[in-house]
């Protein structure tokens, strides 16, 4: 629907920017790169193909401002959503793979899109660089709920199959296809209520709408469980994370069920030469070890361990591998 | 025959109806518990066959306009403005809007060369500093006054 | 007690120098913005959201709200000039507003919105210091079957809104609902009628959609008028509504800031329901529906007043539940999230100064409005002196701009050309383009509800009925539409000796209608064909 430019546009920017104590984009950065070679010789474009606000634009800015102050060269943040994220990737791939053109991915969307439909590019257009922020789904339910615990809330799903509404977040997200498998594979069905994002779903569970919802754990679903509005049941990750305090869905008796966790890291076209991405992969981690960084992400988000451009791949094989039969159906 | 034109309108309609709903039908209708990325498209494109089909019986023809020499300029119009989004993507803004001015100050709103020329440059200017420079909208790269990327 | 508290804060807050400019800005460029069509406020806060990660939250806000709400007022203005609605709340605007600027009243189509905007505006703000806790809850409970019921009844409203006949306007709006599907379906991610275009992947965009029906449409058929267009400056009388025009519109403005409060509220699609329900009711109430569509000026004062208030309670949610309502709030939400401030349940207890100081930073910014858009409106009707074949030249190269600028996608651009020959067709063949935007607008927000809802209901349709909110809208549905079918059959046996000397579209063009002719009640063609037949044999 709308982007954000490139640069910063003359009569808003002159009238904002001049409020604000000084302007974000555009700085002469000190600092020495990096890595073994010069790169990088000129300012980086890195494409963020969701729309503004959202966290993929959250990673992207604070990401890029770090690789700025890290690498000496100007990186200009740009918009380009549309077609969940396709244009963007289509942009950053007709950029070139010379290193100076960058994407902010979110796995599993960006690797789950060209399996279901022709997007304009494949799994191996790109090449995952490093992951930036990590955020787990949870399946929660409102204050007040029949169900207290997960064990509570599958031994009534199992015994009436279909009667538990869940909402997830599209047919065609991890969180939807999770439940998919936990119907197929371990005989616990509920429905599927598909919603366009946070900001539905968290209506549909407050307003009684559905029993549960199994949604991204992002800052403003945290807000409302601290609130004490949602009651978290359990967690997507294979590993307990320390800020909800909910079992994950192995330890409640779906072992495989751990797939769905949003990924949002850089990446690069295929193709771009191997001492940029460790240029790149080094930096990155260089900026998630800064505790201004950390903050700014959401500390419980950064990965605790680093994920560099090799597990970042296994994990995106992985994905493929999982819900590549499902999608293709 | 000619009394019976009108009737082109709702007939229309209709065909739009049935070739979408039948393309619909082809994305999956699903089952009403489930419904198929085709339902909801179905459903609207029978409501459309159906009130097209409400009009070709009931529709009245004062609603039409006749046709006239008119429409020709239309034509020339469509075309003017088909040349201009081509010029545009491939010269950028500036020479383009000039040109799309001119012409229709000159043939449409029939100004005369004195008025038409001046407005035509002087808008196309106004314009471009308005949203390439103060609104860094990125029209495509100009011949002249061309951005500097990045 | 704690409301006069907080409110007192929050003017402490408002009142602050760097708020003061800022709020002053937003609105400055919230009334820049709304003017140029394509460039709307989604755009504009897309546009500068970055910049605001600088600056204190509380400002950021107040920045991005009164460019907001500074927006609706902008809006206002090329709809009733150029009949170019850069916001779907200001489609139903040009419906009225673009006939009275025809009749050289823009100024009072302009004065009359700028007040009914300040007044919807600042009796939203009342309400959202006063009810904000329990009309946050009264969001929450409209499920997806509420929403079928709430979309269904804009579409219905819809049908409302033409001079010609229901169907006419039903079965455009079926074709908008059509083309609202075009795209990729957010449930199942299906495309859907792309025509493997991966730049209608996204589906078709409004603003191109509806700048190509009405105002590119509008130039199309007037360029086919082979005579000289001449500018409308003769018939500029006043510039300032008259002291009838305020009387005409007290009631609408009331009305309108109640419905736009209200509906305003509810998550998705309000603006656009709101404007249309004010539009319905005034045109329902009126003595004589048939001056609708040909320039009442409560037909402008109403929905404009609905428009900004809905687009001020729009924050309820977003301020008590973190709920954003519509693109516009989630890029707002956005903002905050970066901020490190999370908009939920706790924001008035955690971050009073934030939400108290933007409710206070409101009225100051309606008021700011007030007397910005005063002056402009003189400005503005000035450019009516200009002949309308520069003004139509100089309007398509803002609008294939602009459209442009949505998502810098020349493709846009072959949108509005493609839709400006559907509705120069329109025009001709006597279908109405509203209808059709409109249903366009609601159509994804009821395709989407209604598929939630057969899923929740494991496709019953009994949902729709049994569930209380739903169920009131739908019975209220059905009594629209049978107290209307009744009137309609009884003023068609009325009418049926033909009435000579109807008004004509084209006479309606030229010369003003007399308010409440009693005569021009009919609807209904059949009457007035005898004293047009002459155009049968032409046809």
């Amino acid at each position: 629907m709308h982007q954000t430019r490139t640069a910063a546009p003359a009569l808003l920017a002159v009238s904002v920017l001049t409020l604000a104590a000084c302007g974000n984009d555009g700085d002469d950065a000190t600092g020495s790169g990096g890595g073994a070679s010069d790169y990088p010789t000129e300012s980086i474009n890195l494409i963020v193909p969701y729309a503004p606000g959202g966290p993929t634009d959250l990673a992207a800015r604070t990401i890029g401002s770090c690789l700025e102050e890290q690498l000496g060269q100007t990186v200009v943040v740009e918009n380009r959503e549309g077609a969940s994220g396709s244009v963007g990737m289509q942009a950053m791939l007709a950029g070139g793979d010379d290193g100076y053109t960058l994407s902010l991915i979110a796995v599993p969307a960006t690797a789950t899109n060209p399996l279901q439909e022709d997007v304009g590019y494949t799994n191996e257009d790109y090449v995952p660089i490093a992951a930036v922020t990590e955020i787990p789904s949870v399946l929660a339910v409102e204050e007040g709920s029949p169900y207290e615990d997960a064990a509570a809330f599958f031994e009534y799903a199992e015994a009436n199959p279909g009667a538990l509404n869940v909402g997830v977040p599209g047919t065609t997200t991890s969180q939807a296809m999770e439940l998919r498998r936990l119907a197929e594979e371990y005989g616990v069905e509920v429905t599927a209520v598909p919603f366009t994002g946070n900001a539905e779903m968290t209506t549909a569970l407050l307003g009684g709408n559905v029993d549960a919802v199994f949604i991204n754990a992002s800052q403003d679903v945290l807000e409302n469980i601290e609130a004490g509005s949602f009651t978290p049941l359990a967690v997507s990750p294979p590993e307990p994370v320390d800020y909800i305090d909910a079992p994950t869905l192995a330890e409640s008796g779906f072992p495989e069920l751990t797939s769905s966790v949003s990924v949002f890291g850089l990446a690069a076209p295929a193709g771009v030469p191997d001492d940029v991405v460790t240029t790149l992969e080094g930096t990155v981690e260089e900026c998630l070890g800064q505790e201004e960084v950390r903050q700014q992400l959401g500390e419980q988000y950064v990965p605790d361990e680093f994920v560099g451009t090799d597990a970042f791949s296994e994990r995106i094989d992985q994905i493929v591998e999982a819900y590549g039969p499902i999608l293709q159906e | 025959m000619s009394k019976q034109l009108y009737r082109l309108g709702p007939l229309l309609l209709v065909v739009i109806g049935v070739a979408a709903a039948l393309a619909a039908r082809g994305l999956g209708l699903g089952e009403l518990s489930t419904p198929g990325p085709g339902l909801w498209p179905f459903m609207v494109s029978i409501l459309l066959t159906v009130t097209g089909v409400v009009l070709l019986v009931i529709d009245d023809p004062a609603d039409y306009e006749p046709w006239t020499r008119g429409t020709l300029g239309i034509a020339l119009g469509l075309v003017s403005l088909g040349a201009f989004i081509l010029l545009f993507q491939a010269i950028g803004f500036l020479v383009s809007a000039m040109l799309m001015l001119l012409f229709w100050l000159r043939i449409f709103a029939r100004e005369p060369w004195r008025w038409a020329v001046p407005l035509a440059v002087i808008g196309a200017l106004v314009f471009h500093l308005l949203f390439v420079e103060a609104l860094a909208v990125p029209f495509p790269d100009g011949i002249v006054f061309a951005p500097a990327r990045g | 007690m704690e409301i006069l508290d907080g409110i007192g804060q929050g003017f402490s807050v408002a009142l602050d120098p760097t708020n003061l400019l800022y709020v002053f800005l937003g609105v400055l460029i919230g009334t820049v913005i709304g003017v140029l069509p394509g460039l709307g406020p989604t755009a504009t806060i897309a546009l500068l959201l970055p910049l605001t990660y600088e600056i204190d939250p509380t400002t950021a806000i107040i920045l991005l709200a009164g460019i907001y709400y500074g927006s609706m007022y902008g809006g206002t203005i090329t709809s009733v000039l150029l009949q170019l609605p850069g916001e779907a709340a200001s489609v139903v605007t040009t419906f009225d507003g673009y006939q009275m600027a025809k009749q050289g009243r823009a100024g009072p189509a302009l004065g009359i919105a700028a007040v009914g905007s300040w007044i919807g505006g600042t009796l939203a703000v009342i309400g959202l210091t006063l009810l904000a806790p329990p009309l946050a809850d009264l969001a929450v409970e409209f499920g997806p079957p509420e929403y079928v019921a709430l979309t269904a009844l804009g579409i219905l409203l819809v049908t409302y809104l033409g001079t010609r006949h229901p169907v006419k306007s039903l079965s455009m709006a079926a074709l908008g609902l059509l083309l609202a599907t075009i795209g990729q379906d957010a449930i199942t991610g299906t495309t859907r009628f792309t025509f493997d275009q991966i730049s209608l992947f996204d589906g078709l965009d409004f603003v191109a959609v509806a700048m190509g029906l009405f105002g590119v449409g509008e130039i199309l058929h007037n360029v086919e008028k082979t005579e000289k267009a001449q500018a409308v400056v003769g018939k500029i009388k006043n510039i300032w509504p008259s002291r009838e025009d305020f009387r005409a519109s007290a009631g609408p403005i009331a009305r309108g800031s109640v419905i736009g409060f209200f509906i305003g509220v509810l998550p998705g699609g309000g603006g656009v329901i709101s404007s249309l329900a004010s539009y319905a009711t005034e045109k329902r109430r009126a003595k004589d529906p048939t001056r609708f569509g040909k320039g009442a000026i409560e037909g402008v004062a109403g929905p404009e007043t609905a428009n900004n208030a809905s687009s001020t309670s729009a924050f309820i949610p977003l301020l008590t539940l973190g709920i954003p309502a519509n693109v516009v709030l989630a890029l707002i939400f956005g903002a905050l999230l970066i901020q490190g401030v999370t908009p939920g349940p706790q924001l008035i207890s955690q971050n009073p100064e934030i939400f108290w100081g933007v409710i206070a930073s409101m009225y100051i910014g309606n008021a700011m409005l007030l007397a910005l858009n005063i002056p402009l409106v003189g400005f503005f009707v000035q450019l009516l002196r200009v002949r309308s074949g520069i003004l139509a030249s100089f309007a398509l190269l803002v609008t294939m701009a602009g459209v442009f600028s949505v998502n810098n996608d020349p493709f846009d651009m072959w949108v509005v050309l493609v839709f400006g020959i559907i509705g120069w067709l329109m025009k001709k063949t006597g279908f109405e383009p509203g209808p059709l935007v409109l249903a366009f607008v609601l159509g994804s927000i009821l395709e989407r509800a209604f598929r939630q809802s057969m899923l929740l209901s494991g496709g019953e349709f009994s949902i729709f009925l049994t569930r209380p909110m739903s169920g009131v809208l739908f019975a209220a549905m059905a009594l629209v539409i049978t107290v209307s079918t009744l009137t309609a059959l009884r003023r068609r046996r009325r009418s049926r000796p033909a009435t000579p000397g109807e008004e004509d579209l084209a006479a309606a063009d030229a010369t003003a209608e007399p308010e409440g002719t009693p005569g021009a009640e009919s609807v209904d063609r059949d009457a007035r064909t005898p004293g047009t037949g002459e155009r049968d044999d032409r046809a």
